[in-house]
Protein backbone atom coordinates (compact mmCIF):
# COMPACT_ATOMS: atom_id res chain seq x y z
CA UNK A 1 0.00 0.00 0.00
CA UNK A 2 1.26 3.57 -0.86
CA UNK A 3 2.67 4.87 2.37
CA UNK A 4 2.56 8.99 1.11
CA UNK A 5 0.84 10.87 4.07
CA UNK A 6 -1.94 13.06 1.44
CA UNK A 7 -2.39 9.34 -0.95
CA UNK A 8 -4.38 9.48 -2.82
CA UNK A 9 -3.62 12.92 -4.30
CA UNK A 10 -6.33 13.99 -6.72
CA UNK A 11 -4.30 13.12 -9.53
CA UNK A 12 -5.02 9.73 -8.05
CA UNK A 13 -8.43 9.84 -7.60
CA UNK A 14 -9.22 11.32 -10.94
CA UNK A 15 -7.33 8.06 -12.73
CA UNK A 16 -9.06 5.42 -9.99
CA UNK A 17 -12.44 7.18 -11.42
CA UNK A 18 -11.32 6.44 -14.79
CA UNK A 19 -9.98 3.11 -14.24
CA UNK A 20 -6.49 4.01 -14.95
CA UNK A 21 -5.00 4.12 -12.07
CA UNK A 22 -2.29 1.52 -11.26
CA UNK A 23 -3.01 1.83 -7.14
CA UNK A 24 -6.82 0.90 -7.95
CA UNK A 25 -6.68 -1.28 -4.89
CA UNK A 26 -4.83 0.73 -2.47
CA UNK A 27 -6.80 3.65 -2.90
CA UNK A 28 -10.32 1.31 -2.66
CA UNK A 29 -9.00 0.72 1.03
CA UNK A 30 -8.25 4.24 1.68
CA UNK A 31 -11.74 5.09 0.24
CA UNK A 32 -13.19 2.34 2.70
CA UNK A 33 -10.87 3.71 5.39
CA UNK A 34 -10.84 7.29 5.23
CA UNK A 35 -13.82 9.82 5.31
CA UNK A 36 -11.46 12.77 4.37
CA UNK A 37 -10.66 10.49 1.15
CA UNK A 38 -14.15 9.87 0.70
CA UNK A 39 -15.14 13.79 0.88
CA UNK A 40 -12.77 14.17 -1.57
CA UNK A 41 -13.85 11.91 -4.26
CA UNK A 42 -17.25 12.30 -3.94
CA UNK A 43 -16.69 16.06 -4.74
CA UNK A 44 -14.26 14.85 -7.68
CA UNK A 45 -16.94 12.99 -8.77
CA UNK A 46 -19.83 15.45 -7.99
CA UNK A 47 -17.89 17.64 -10.44
CA UNK A 48 -17.66 15.23 -13.42
CA UNK A 49 -20.98 14.57 -13.73
CA UNK A 50 -21.68 17.91 -13.35
CA UNK A 51 -19.39 17.52 -16.44
CA UNK A 52 -21.88 15.47 -18.29
CA UNK A 53 -24.52 18.57 -18.42
CA UNK A 54 -22.19 20.09 -20.71
CA UNK A 55 -24.43 19.80 -23.99
CA UNK A 56 -25.21 22.13 -26.37
CA UNK A 57 -28.87 23.19 -27.05
CA UNK A 58 -30.13 21.72 -30.38
CA UNK A 59 -34.02 23.51 -31.96
CA UNK A 60 -36.36 20.92 -32.19
CA UNK A 61 -35.54 20.67 -36.17
CA UNK A 62 -32.13 20.28 -35.83
CA UNK A 63 -31.85 16.87 -37.89
CA UNK A 64 -34.13 18.91 -40.78
CA UNK A 65 -31.99 21.58 -41.00
CA UNK A 66 -28.80 19.26 -41.24
CA UNK A 67 -30.43 17.49 -43.74
CA UNK A 68 -31.45 20.75 -45.94
CA UNK A 69 -27.88 21.26 -46.40
CA UNK A 70 -26.84 17.70 -46.97
CA UNK A 71 -29.06 16.56 -49.23
CA UNK A 72 -27.97 18.50 -52.28
CA UNK A 73 -24.32 17.34 -51.35
CA UNK A 74 -25.07 13.76 -51.16
CA UNK A 75 -26.83 14.25 -54.94
CA UNK A 76 -23.93 15.57 -55.97
CA UNK A 77 -21.43 13.46 -54.59
CA UNK A 78 -24.53 10.65 -56.61
CA UNK A 79 -22.95 12.53 -60.12
CA UNK A 80 -19.52 12.67 -59.29
CA UNK A 81 -18.14 10.70 -61.28
CA UNK A 82 -19.25 12.20 -64.41
CA UNK A 83 -18.69 15.62 -62.93
CA UNK A 84 -15.22 14.53 -61.64
CA UNK A 85 -12.81 17.49 -61.94
CA UNK A 86 -9.53 16.95 -64.01
CA UNK A 87 -7.49 17.57 -60.91
CA UNK A 88 -9.68 15.62 -58.63
CA UNK A 89 -7.57 14.52 -55.18
CA UNK A 90 -7.47 10.64 -54.71
CA UNK A 91 -10.09 9.71 -53.09
CA UNK A 92 -9.05 9.10 -48.78
CA UNK A 93 -10.34 6.64 -46.38
CA UNK A 94 -13.11 8.24 -43.77
CA UNK A 95 -11.27 7.84 -41.09
CA UNK A 96 -7.93 8.94 -42.23
CA UNK A 97 -9.16 11.61 -44.63
CA UNK A 98 -6.65 15.01 -44.22
CA UNK A 99 -7.92 17.79 -42.82
CA UNK A 100 -10.09 20.09 -44.47
CA UNK A 101 -13.69 20.90 -44.00
CA UNK A 102 -14.29 20.63 -47.97
CA UNK A 103 -16.18 17.90 -49.12
CA UNK A 104 -12.92 15.94 -51.55
CA UNK A 105 -15.28 16.35 -54.46
CA UNK A 106 -16.59 19.61 -54.09
CA UNK A 107 -15.25 20.72 -56.96
CA UNK A 108 -17.12 18.30 -58.86
CA UNK A 109 -19.80 20.84 -59.41
CA UNK A 110 -23.81 21.04 -59.57
CA UNK A 111 -26.19 18.32 -61.21
CA UNK A 112 -25.65 19.63 -64.98
CA UNK A 113 -26.15 18.76 -68.35
CA UNK A 114 -23.15 17.26 -69.50
CA UNK A 115 -22.85 20.15 -71.65
CA UNK A 116 -23.03 22.57 -69.20
CA UNK A 117 -20.40 21.12 -66.81
CA UNK A 118 -18.31 21.46 -69.68
CA UNK A 119 -18.59 24.95 -69.71
CA UNK A 120 -18.64 25.00 -65.65
CA UNK A 121 -15.15 23.23 -66.00
CA UNK A 122 -13.92 25.42 -68.37
CA UNK A 123 -15.16 28.48 -66.45
CA UNK A 124 -14.02 26.96 -62.67
CA UNK A 125 -10.15 26.01 -64.33
CA UNK A 126 -9.48 29.46 -66.50
CA UNK A 127 -10.21 31.27 -63.21
CA UNK A 128 -7.98 29.36 -61.67
CA UNK A 129 -5.55 28.81 -64.01
CA UNK A 130 -4.76 32.75 -64.52
CA UNK A 131 -4.71 33.08 -60.92
CA UNK A 132 -2.48 29.77 -60.31
CA UNK A 133 0.32 31.86 -62.94
CA UNK A 134 0.19 34.85 -61.38
CA UNK A 135 0.84 33.39 -57.60
CA UNK A 136 3.47 31.10 -58.90
CA UNK A 137 5.01 34.14 -59.57
CA UNK A 138 3.38 35.91 -56.02
CA UNK A 139 4.70 32.53 -54.29
CA UNK A 140 7.87 31.80 -56.09
CA UNK A 141 8.85 35.92 -55.32
CA UNK A 142 7.56 35.61 -51.95
CA UNK A 143 9.15 32.35 -51.18
CA UNK A 144 12.37 33.89 -52.39
CA UNK A 145 11.90 37.10 -49.61
CA UNK A 146 10.84 34.56 -46.72
CA UNK A 147 13.95 32.58 -47.49
CA UNK A 148 16.09 35.05 -47.41
CA UNK A 149 18.03 33.73 -50.61
CA UNK A 150 20.27 35.71 -53.10
CA UNK A 151 18.43 37.54 -55.54
CA UNK A 152 18.81 36.55 -59.03
CA UNK A 153 20.02 39.47 -61.79
CA UNK A 154 16.58 39.88 -63.28
CA UNK A 155 14.32 39.55 -59.91
CA UNK A 156 12.62 42.26 -58.81
CA UNK A 157 13.42 44.39 -55.64
CA UNK A 158 12.23 43.15 -52.06
CA UNK A 159 9.92 46.26 -52.11
CA UNK A 160 8.21 45.29 -55.39
CA UNK A 161 7.99 42.08 -54.56
CA UNK A 162 5.76 43.02 -50.79
CA UNK A 163 4.50 45.39 -53.25
CA UNK A 164 2.63 42.70 -55.95
CA UNK A 165 1.50 40.11 -53.21
CA UNK A 166 -0.07 43.44 -51.53
CA UNK A 167 -1.61 44.59 -54.57
CA UNK A 168 -3.20 41.38 -55.41
CA UNK A 169 -4.48 40.16 -51.78
CA UNK A 170 -5.62 43.82 -51.70
CA UNK A 171 -7.87 43.51 -54.80
CA UNK A 172 -8.71 39.87 -54.23
CA UNK A 173 -10.38 40.87 -50.61
CA UNK A 174 -11.95 44.03 -51.58
CA UNK A 175 -13.70 41.82 -54.57
CA UNK A 176 -14.39 39.67 -51.53
CA UNK A 177 -15.86 42.34 -49.47
CA UNK A 178 -17.80 43.22 -52.52
CA UNK A 179 -19.10 39.88 -52.59
CA UNK A 180 -20.27 39.92 -48.85
CA UNK A 181 -21.61 43.12 -48.94
CA UNK A 182 -24.16 41.92 -51.95
CA UNK A 183 -24.80 38.55 -49.99
CA UNK A 184 -25.80 40.57 -46.51
CA UNK A 185 -27.93 43.14 -48.81
CA UNK A 186 -29.75 40.55 -50.95
CA UNK A 187 -33.52 40.29 -50.73
CA UNK A 188 -34.25 36.76 -48.61
CA UNK A 189 -36.26 35.34 -51.66
CA UNK A 190 -33.59 36.18 -54.10
CA UNK A 191 -32.32 32.94 -53.51
CA UNK A 192 -32.87 31.78 -57.30
CA UNK A 193 -30.66 35.35 -58.61
CA UNK A 194 -27.56 34.28 -57.02
CA UNK A 195 -26.05 32.74 -59.96
CA UNK A 196 -24.03 35.24 -60.67
CA UNK A 197 -22.79 35.74 -57.27
CA UNK A 198 -21.86 32.06 -57.48
CA UNK A 199 -19.86 32.40 -60.69
CA UNK A 200 -17.93 35.43 -59.03
CA UNK A 201 -17.36 32.62 -55.84
CA UNK A 202 -16.07 29.98 -57.35
CA UNK A 203 -13.41 32.25 -59.05
CA UNK A 204 -12.80 33.59 -55.19
CA UNK A 205 -12.41 30.52 -53.93
CA UNK A 206 -10.16 28.96 -56.59
CA UNK A 207 -8.16 32.12 -56.54
CA UNK A 208 -8.37 31.95 -52.69
CA UNK A 209 -6.12 28.83 -52.30
CA UNK A 210 -3.61 29.90 -54.32
CA UNK A 211 -3.32 33.43 -52.26
CA UNK A 212 -3.41 32.23 -48.98
CA UNK A 213 -0.30 29.80 -50.15
CA UNK A 214 1.49 33.14 -51.41
CA UNK A 215 0.28 35.13 -48.49
CA UNK A 216 1.89 32.36 -45.68
CA UNK A 217 4.86 32.21 -47.75
CA UNK A 218 5.57 35.98 -47.73
CA UNK A 219 4.77 36.36 -44.09
CA UNK A 220 1.26 37.98 -44.41
CA UNK A 221 0.01 35.43 -42.11
CA UNK A 222 -2.82 37.72 -40.78
CA UNK A 223 -4.12 38.01 -44.48
CA UNK A 224 -3.52 34.20 -44.53
CA UNK A 225 -5.71 33.42 -41.59
CA UNK A 226 -8.26 35.46 -42.92
CA UNK A 227 -8.25 33.97 -46.18
CA UNK A 228 -8.56 30.40 -44.10
CA UNK A 229 -11.62 32.01 -42.70
CA UNK A 230 -13.15 33.12 -45.78
CA UNK A 231 -12.74 29.79 -47.48
CA UNK A 232 -15.52 27.89 -46.33
CA UNK A 233 -17.89 30.86 -46.58
CA UNK A 234 -16.98 30.94 -50.67
CA UNK A 235 -17.15 27.40 -50.71
CA UNK A 236 -20.76 27.43 -49.59
CA UNK A 237 -22.00 29.89 -51.82
CA UNK A 238 -20.23 28.66 -54.77
CA UNK A 239 -21.55 25.07 -54.19
CA UNK A 240 -25.43 26.43 -53.29
CA UNK A 241 -28.18 24.16 -55.34
CA UNK A 242 -29.23 25.88 -58.78
CA UNK A 243 -32.29 27.16 -57.02
CA UNK A 244 -30.99 28.03 -53.77
CA UNK A 245 -33.91 28.43 -50.72
CA UNK A 246 -33.96 31.66 -48.58
CA UNK A 247 -32.82 29.52 -45.88
CA UNK A 248 -29.52 28.83 -47.12
CA UNK A 249 -29.08 32.63 -47.92
CA UNK A 250 -29.77 33.39 -44.67
CA UNK A 251 -27.02 30.69 -43.40
CA UNK A 252 -24.67 32.19 -45.49
CA UNK A 253 -25.40 35.61 -43.92
CA UNK A 254 -24.91 34.18 -40.74
CA UNK A 255 -21.99 32.55 -40.90
CA UNK A 256 -20.59 35.55 -42.58
CA UNK A 257 -22.06 37.87 -39.61
CA UNK A 258 -20.45 35.08 -37.05
CA UNK A 259 -17.11 35.47 -38.53
CA UNK A 260 -17.16 39.38 -39.32
CA UNK A 261 -16.20 38.74 -42.61
CA UNK A 262 -17.29 41.84 -43.94
CA UNK A 263 -15.26 43.90 -41.13
CA UNK A 264 -12.29 42.04 -41.29
CA UNK A 265 -12.19 42.22 -45.50
CA UNK A 266 -12.84 45.78 -45.44
CA UNK A 267 -9.74 46.23 -42.81
CA UNK A 268 -6.89 44.41 -44.35
CA UNK A 269 -7.58 45.62 -48.00
CA UNK A 270 -7.82 49.15 -46.70
CA UNK A 271 -4.46 48.07 -44.40
CA UNK A 272 -3.39 46.68 -47.80
CA UNK A 273 -3.59 49.11 -49.92
CA UNK A 274 -2.22 51.94 -47.21
CA UNK A 275 0.93 50.24 -47.05
CA UNK A 276 1.04 50.55 -50.92
CA UNK A 277 1.38 54.49 -50.20
CA UNK A 278 4.51 56.13 -50.47
CA UNK A 279 6.01 56.68 -47.28
CA UNK A 280 3.92 54.30 -45.11
CA UNK A 281 5.27 51.95 -42.61
CA UNK A 282 6.27 48.07 -43.18
CA UNK A 283 3.30 45.95 -42.57
CA UNK A 284 4.28 43.61 -39.81
CA UNK A 285 2.54 40.27 -38.79
CA UNK A 286 0.85 42.10 -35.84
CA UNK A 287 -1.27 43.80 -38.63
CA UNK A 288 -1.25 42.16 -41.69
CA UNK B 1 -35.64 -1.68 -29.28
CA UNK B 2 -32.96 -3.92 -28.42
CA UNK B 3 -28.82 -3.84 -29.09
CA UNK B 4 -29.08 -6.48 -31.70
CA UNK B 5 -31.67 -5.42 -33.41
CA UNK B 6 -30.86 -1.86 -33.47
CA UNK B 7 -27.62 -3.24 -34.57
CA UNK B 8 -29.49 -5.25 -37.44
CA UNK B 9 -31.90 -2.36 -38.56
CA UNK B 10 -28.83 0.17 -39.17
CA UNK B 11 -27.03 -2.75 -40.86
CA UNK B 12 -30.02 -2.54 -43.59
CA UNK B 13 -30.45 1.51 -43.86
CA UNK B 14 -26.32 1.41 -44.53
CA UNK B 15 -26.90 -1.25 -47.15
CA UNK B 16 -30.26 0.60 -48.24
CA UNK B 17 -28.10 3.65 -48.40
CA UNK B 18 -25.08 2.37 -50.45
CA UNK B 19 -27.62 0.92 -52.98
CA UNK B 20 -29.19 4.80 -53.32
CA UNK B 21 -31.62 5.00 -51.11
CA UNK B 22 -31.75 8.42 -50.21
CA UNK B 23 -34.27 7.94 -47.14
CA UNK B 24 -32.67 5.01 -45.32
CA UNK B 25 -29.44 7.34 -45.33
CA UNK B 26 -31.25 10.33 -43.87
CA UNK B 27 -33.00 8.21 -41.06
CA UNK B 28 -29.19 7.74 -40.01
CA UNK B 29 -28.44 11.23 -40.26
CA UNK B 30 -31.55 11.72 -38.37
CA UNK B 31 -30.45 8.91 -35.57
CA UNK B 32 -26.52 10.21 -35.33
CA UNK B 33 -26.94 13.80 -35.73
CA UNK B 34 -27.20 15.06 -32.06
CA UNK B 35 -24.54 12.62 -31.35
CA UNK B 36 -22.12 13.89 -34.16
CA UNK B 37 -22.77 17.78 -33.21
CA UNK B 38 -22.54 16.97 -29.54
CA UNK B 39 -18.91 15.56 -29.90
CA UNK B 40 -17.89 18.55 -32.54
CA UNK B 41 -19.02 21.10 -30.30
CA UNK B 42 -17.30 20.04 -27.43
CA UNK B 43 -13.76 19.62 -29.19
CA UNK B 44 -13.88 22.69 -31.55
CA UNK B 45 -16.38 24.68 -29.06
CA UNK B 46 -18.00 26.48 -31.60
CA UNK B 47 -21.58 25.98 -33.29
CA UNK B 48 -20.21 27.03 -36.86
CA UNK B 49 -17.33 24.59 -37.09
CA UNK B 50 -19.85 21.65 -34.84
CA UNK B 51 -22.35 21.88 -37.80
CA UNK B 52 -19.38 21.79 -40.35
CA UNK B 53 -18.29 18.99 -38.40
CA UNK B 54 -21.48 17.38 -38.90
CA UNK B 55 -21.93 17.82 -42.82
CA UNK B 56 -17.93 16.57 -43.48
CA UNK B 57 -18.38 13.53 -41.22
CA UNK B 58 -22.12 12.28 -43.07
CA UNK B 59 -20.22 13.17 -46.17
CA UNK B 60 -16.89 11.04 -45.60
CA UNK B 61 -19.44 8.57 -44.27
CA UNK B 62 -21.82 8.67 -47.34
CA UNK B 63 -18.94 8.40 -49.54
CA UNK B 64 -17.32 5.63 -47.77
CA UNK B 65 -20.61 3.27 -47.31
CA UNK B 66 -19.75 0.53 -49.14
CA UNK B 67 -16.73 -0.12 -47.05
CA UNK B 68 -18.82 -0.42 -43.95
CA UNK B 69 -18.71 -3.83 -43.17
CA UNK B 70 -20.80 -4.29 -40.21
CA UNK B 71 -17.84 -4.98 -37.65
CA UNK B 72 -18.58 -2.35 -35.83
CA UNK B 73 -21.81 -0.28 -34.82
CA UNK B 74 -22.82 2.66 -37.57
CA UNK B 75 -22.35 4.80 -34.51
CA UNK B 76 -18.78 3.58 -33.83
CA UNK B 77 -18.12 4.19 -37.25
CA UNK B 78 -19.38 7.52 -37.92
CA UNK B 79 -18.46 8.52 -34.18
CA UNK B 80 -14.96 7.71 -35.00
CA UNK B 81 -15.23 9.67 -38.34
CA UNK B 82 -17.05 12.25 -36.54
CA UNK B 83 -14.37 12.67 -33.74
CA UNK B 84 -11.43 12.39 -36.74
CA UNK B 85 -13.50 15.33 -39.03
CA UNK B 86 -13.31 17.56 -35.63
CA UNK B 87 -9.77 17.34 -34.83
CA UNK B 88 -9.30 17.98 -38.37
CA UNK B 89 -11.05 21.50 -38.07
CA UNK B 90 -9.42 22.04 -34.68
CA UNK B 91 -5.94 21.88 -36.11
CA UNK B 92 -7.24 24.04 -38.89
CA UNK B 93 -8.80 26.71 -36.56
CA UNK B 94 -5.38 26.76 -34.48
CA UNK B 95 -3.27 27.06 -37.39
CA UNK B 96 -5.58 30.21 -37.99
CA UNK B 97 -5.62 31.42 -34.49
CA UNK B 98 -2.06 31.24 -34.12
CA UNK B 99 -1.38 33.72 -36.95
CA UNK B 100 -4.46 35.90 -35.43
CA UNK B 101 -4.08 39.21 -36.10
CA UNK B 102 -5.08 42.67 -34.93
CA UNK B 103 -6.17 45.72 -36.17
CA UNK B 104 -4.20 49.11 -35.12
CA UNK B 105 -7.41 49.10 -32.34
CA UNK B 106 -6.97 45.47 -31.64
CA UNK B 107 -10.46 44.61 -32.92
CA UNK B 108 -10.10 42.70 -36.12
CA UNK B 109 -10.25 39.13 -34.12
CA UNK B 110 -13.46 39.27 -32.17
CA UNK B 111 -12.56 36.47 -29.96
CA UNK B 112 -14.25 36.74 -26.80
CA UNK B 113 -12.17 36.15 -23.55
CA UNK B 114 -11.73 32.88 -22.31
CA UNK B 115 -10.76 33.42 -18.79
CA UNK B 116 -14.27 34.65 -17.13
CA UNK B 117 -13.75 35.16 -13.51
CA UNK B 118 -15.44 32.74 -10.80
CA UNK B 119 -18.19 35.99 -10.18
CA UNK B 120 -19.15 35.77 -13.62
CA UNK B 121 -19.62 31.96 -13.80
CA UNK B 122 -21.44 32.62 -10.44
CA UNK B 123 -23.54 35.56 -11.15
CA UNK B 124 -24.63 33.80 -14.45
CA UNK B 125 -27.10 30.98 -12.43
CA UNK B 126 -26.86 28.89 -15.67
CA UNK B 127 -25.13 25.72 -15.10
CA UNK B 128 -25.28 24.61 -18.74
CA UNK B 129 -23.80 28.36 -19.70
CA UNK B 130 -21.01 28.32 -16.90
CA UNK B 131 -19.89 24.94 -17.70
CA UNK B 132 -19.24 26.08 -21.27
CA UNK B 133 -17.47 29.39 -20.15
CA UNK B 134 -15.83 26.91 -17.62
CA UNK B 135 -14.74 24.81 -20.45
CA UNK B 136 -13.52 28.11 -22.14
CA UNK B 137 -10.78 28.53 -19.73
CA UNK B 138 -8.92 25.32 -20.51
CA UNK B 139 -6.23 24.97 -23.17
CA UNK B 140 -7.39 23.32 -26.65
CA UNK B 141 -4.92 20.39 -25.45
CA UNK B 142 -6.38 20.40 -21.94
CA UNK B 143 -10.31 20.43 -23.46
CA UNK B 144 -10.01 18.08 -25.75
CA UNK B 145 -7.47 15.39 -24.09
CA UNK B 146 -10.72 16.04 -21.81
CA UNK B 147 -13.52 15.88 -23.97
CA UNK B 148 -11.66 12.50 -25.15
CA UNK B 149 -11.24 11.23 -21.64
CA UNK B 150 -14.57 11.90 -19.98
CA UNK B 151 -17.22 11.89 -22.61
CA UNK B 152 -15.70 9.97 -25.28
CA UNK B 153 -14.31 7.15 -22.61
CA UNK B 154 -10.87 7.19 -24.77
CA UNK B 155 -7.67 5.75 -22.98
CA UNK B 156 -4.74 7.83 -21.75
CA UNK B 157 -2.96 5.91 -24.86
CA UNK B 158 -5.29 6.61 -27.46
CA UNK B 159 -6.02 9.94 -26.58
CA UNK B 160 -2.07 10.39 -26.67
CA UNK B 161 -1.79 9.13 -29.95
CA UNK B 162 -4.79 11.30 -31.39
CA UNK B 163 -3.52 14.46 -29.64
CA UNK B 164 0.77 13.19 -30.61
CA UNK B 165 1.30 13.48 -26.87
CA UNK B 166 3.17 11.07 -24.38
CA UNK B 167 1.16 9.56 -22.16
CA UNK B 168 2.60 11.27 -19.18
CA UNK B 169 1.75 14.97 -20.85
CA UNK B 170 -1.62 13.34 -21.92
CA UNK B 171 -2.37 12.50 -17.65
CA UNK B 172 -1.17 15.57 -16.82
CA UNK B 173 -3.54 17.61 -19.53
CA UNK B 174 -6.43 15.89 -18.30
CA UNK B 175 -5.44 16.85 -14.62
CA UNK B 176 -5.30 19.91 -15.59
CA UNK B 177 -8.68 20.32 -17.33
CA UNK B 178 -9.74 19.02 -13.74
CA UNK B 179 -8.42 21.54 -11.93
CA UNK B 180 -9.51 24.41 -13.70
CA UNK B 181 -13.26 22.97 -13.86
CA UNK B 182 -13.00 22.50 -10.20
CA UNK B 183 -11.87 26.46 -10.00
CA UNK B 184 -14.38 27.70 -12.54
CA UNK B 185 -17.31 25.72 -11.13
CA UNK B 186 -16.64 26.21 -7.38
CA UNK B 187 -19.79 28.39 -6.81
CA UNK B 188 -21.99 25.55 -7.87
CA UNK B 189 -19.97 22.75 -6.61
CA UNK B 190 -21.26 22.81 -2.95
CA UNK B 191 -24.80 22.49 -3.74
CA UNK B 192 -24.40 20.04 -6.31
CA UNK B 193 -22.12 17.81 -3.47
CA UNK B 194 -25.27 17.79 -1.28
CA UNK B 195 -27.64 17.04 -3.77
CA UNK B 196 -25.77 14.07 -4.93
CA UNK B 197 -25.13 13.33 -1.40
CA UNK B 198 -29.21 13.24 -0.52
CA UNK B 199 -30.03 11.20 -3.31
CA UNK B 200 -27.35 8.62 -2.60
CA UNK B 201 -28.96 8.59 1.06
CA UNK B 202 -25.97 9.42 2.67
CA UNK B 203 -26.11 11.44 6.20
Amino acid sequence: MNAHHDFPTDEDLILYHYGESPDAEAITAELARSAAAQTRYAELRALLATADEWTPELPADFEGSVWQRLQPRLARERVAPLATPIMAPPPTAPDTAPATLEPTTAAAGRVLPAAHRFGARVRRILPAAAAATLLLAVGYLAGRLATNQPPQPQALSAEARQRLLAETLAEHLERSQRLFTELANAAPEAGAELAAEQRTAEELLSANRLYRTAAERGGREGVAALLAEMEPVLLELAHLPEEPQAADLEFLRRRIDARGLLFKTRVASELLTRSLEPDSPPLTRSTV
Amino acid sequence: MGRMEDGALELELVGRAAAGDEGAFRTLVDRHGRMVFNLAYRITTDRAAAEDVVQETFLRAYRALHRFDGRAGFGTWIHRIAMNASLDVLRQTRTRREVAYETEEGALDPAPSHVPGPERVAASGDLRRALGRAMGTLTEIERVAFVLRHYEGRSTVEIGEKLGLQSNATRQAVFRAVRKLRLALAPFMTERVHERAAESGAP
